[in-house]
């Protein structure tokens, strides 16, 4: 069956990230400078501005900082499929947040401040989504 | 001291609104701009300046030029999303003071209604957010809405509070789309889209379009209304994406809020009434407490009971707001409108009483960009 959610269209500096993805390893920007931890990928630190920034692996641990479970969606391929939690993650060490789906349980089991780890679900050939699950969860 | 003290607004006007299929987006620009110019006392002969900005147009202020044929010497379309008008008014003011123009039409349509109900929407697809089915734009108010309540302990119930208060306001209005009685468990209980927030929680989807004329202090003197001044402006943004809002639960407004409470020398106990962009229910109890009318995480507890509906302590969305008077796609050049007609006490039923000062906010994006005006009905100092 063909997959038709939307894909990324990387272009430019989070091509990186994109392929870490690929190779099961969530590669996140660190500053040099003043350590912040920097999402999405860019040239530049946002905090301090510095250009001596660099992929690093992260433990692909951290906590849910806030989320929404969708019971209607217009969005292609996942209409069909809600309930289904959209969740903003913490990232362990820095002040980093990512969109992700929270996955492997239950979209009542939810909680704002819950522990979750990152897995990589190969959706095509191409790409590698860093969904999240609850940590020591189901 | 507000810097936009020479010039007034001297017209404001909206075109059909609610459900418009006889006419496309540039015919609702053009409807209004004719019905704001009437007001006023002016011809487009008059018009040397020109403002917009559209989801419909790539090049809306030229869309507009041709339509109507007017040859401005001056021109604006800033794009910061359902806040961009706002900011138009305070840039035409700017272009006018400094002599760049001396009549600014702003002007805004769109069909968004009857183009098929979908928000029209020309945001480019994020990398970071498409893959995981973020439904755009009210699942990234989800995700605020749901942080406001865990820190604060904002309630269910005082979300609805917000779409009840602009319902029983747009009772007192008959442009607005939704009239009918509406209870907080109507609120709570409709569709659940994307939790906490439900479909009456969320904005219309409405056709319309909205006109502003301004010109200077001077030529006001010689206009059919009475004129209304910019005391005071601010603008900021925090971000594009909702994934990089740096705190979920404060907004911009306290940037834009602070800028234009200084120029304009008032602070929120001096405003006697309150536009607010209610893109959804959240975004009144945000901006309540980002531009200072409680503090920080009191939002819900303020408008509960009743408090920014008529009678309350603070009339907030007198026209009945995007929520029940019109959304036709950036709602921002309606906030200033229903403050303008306030000013000019123009607002029979829904009237405030002694009405001197009034603040407009607009909001664009996802709660990105927010710009604040404070008006009043008599002249800058
Ligand atoms: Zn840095």
């Amino acid at each position: 069956m063909t997959y038709n959610k939307p894909l990324p269209n990387p272009k430019g500096i989070s091509e990186t990230y994109w392929k870490g993805l690929k190779e099961k390893k969530l590669l996140i920007q660190v500053c040099n400078h003043c350590q912040e931890q920097i999402f999405y990928p860019r040239i530049l630190c946002p905090n301090c501005g510095d250009e001596d920034i660099e992929f690093k692996e992260h433990t692909g641990e951290g906590e849910i900082y806030s989320y929404t479970v969708l019971h209607k969606s217009i969005v292609k391929g996942f209409s069909e499929e809600t309930p289904y939690t959209l969740a903003l993650v913490k990232l362990d060490g820095g002040n980093a947040k990512m969109m992700t789906n929270i996955v492997g349980c239950s979209p009542d089991t939810v909680e704002i401040g819950m522990r979750v780890s990152v897995v990589f679900t190969d959706v095509t050939d191409e790409f590698t989504l860093p969904h999240f699950i609850p940590v020591g969860g189901q | 001291m507000s810097i936009f003290n020479d010039v007034a607004i001297v017209a404001v006007a909206e075109s059909d609104l609610g459900i418009v299929p006889h006419l496309n987006s540039a015919d609702l620009m053009a409807q209004a701009s004719i019905r704001a110019l009437k007001e006023a006392g002016l011809s487009k002969h008059d018009v040397d300046g020109l403002f917009s900005t559209s989801a419909h147009y790539s090049m809306p202020t030229l869309t507009l030029a041709e339509y109507m044929g007017i040859t401005p010497k001056y021109m604006d379309a800033t794009s910061i999303g359902g806040s961009s008008f706002v900011s138009l008014v305070a840039h035409a003011a700017q272009a006018i003071s400094n002599g760049l123009c001396e009549v600014a039409l702003i002007a805004y349509g769109s069909t968004q209604r009857t183009d098929g109900g979908g928000l029209a929407n020309i945001s480019e697809p994020f990398n970071h957010e498409a893959p995981y089915g973020n439904f755009d734009p009210i699942s990234s108010y989800a995700l605020v809405a749901q942080r406001h309540m865990y820190e604060f302990g904002t309630t269910r119930n005082q979300l609805s509070e917000v779409a009840v208060a602009a319902r029983k306001w747009a009772s007192m209005n008959s442009k607005a789309f939704k009239r009918e009685p509406l209870t907080l468990d109507d609120v709570s209980n409709s569709t659940l889209i994307s939790t906490p927030l439900t479909k009456l929680d969320c904005c219309l989807i409405t056709d319309g379009g909205a006109a502003l004329v301004l010109t200077t202090k001077e030529k006001a003197k010689s206009l059919n209304k009475e004129p209304i001044y910019i005391w005071g402006y601010g603008e900021s943004t925090t971000h594009r994406s909702i994934v990089s809002m740096p705190n979920l639960v404060e907004t911009a407004a306290k940037l834009s809020g602070l800028s234009a409470y200084e120029m304009a020398g008032v602070g929120p106990s001096d405003i006697d009434v309150v536009q607010l962009y209610d893109a959804f229910s959240i975004n009144v109890i945000l901006f309540l407490e980002d531009l200072g009318f409680c503090p920080k995480g009191e939002g819900g507890s303020f408008v509960a009971n009743g408090a920014i509906a008529p009678g309350g302590r603070l009339p907030v969305n007198t026209n009945g707001g995007g929520l029940s008077y019109c959304h036709p796609g950036m709602y921002g050049l309606f906030t200033v409108i229903e403050g303008v007609r306030q000013l000019r006490k123009e607002c029979g039923e829904r009237q405030i009483d002694n009405c001197r000062i009034a603040l407009a906010n607009g909001n664009g994006g996802v709660l990105s960009s927010q710009v604040t005006m404070i008006l009043s009905n008599e002249a800058g100092a």
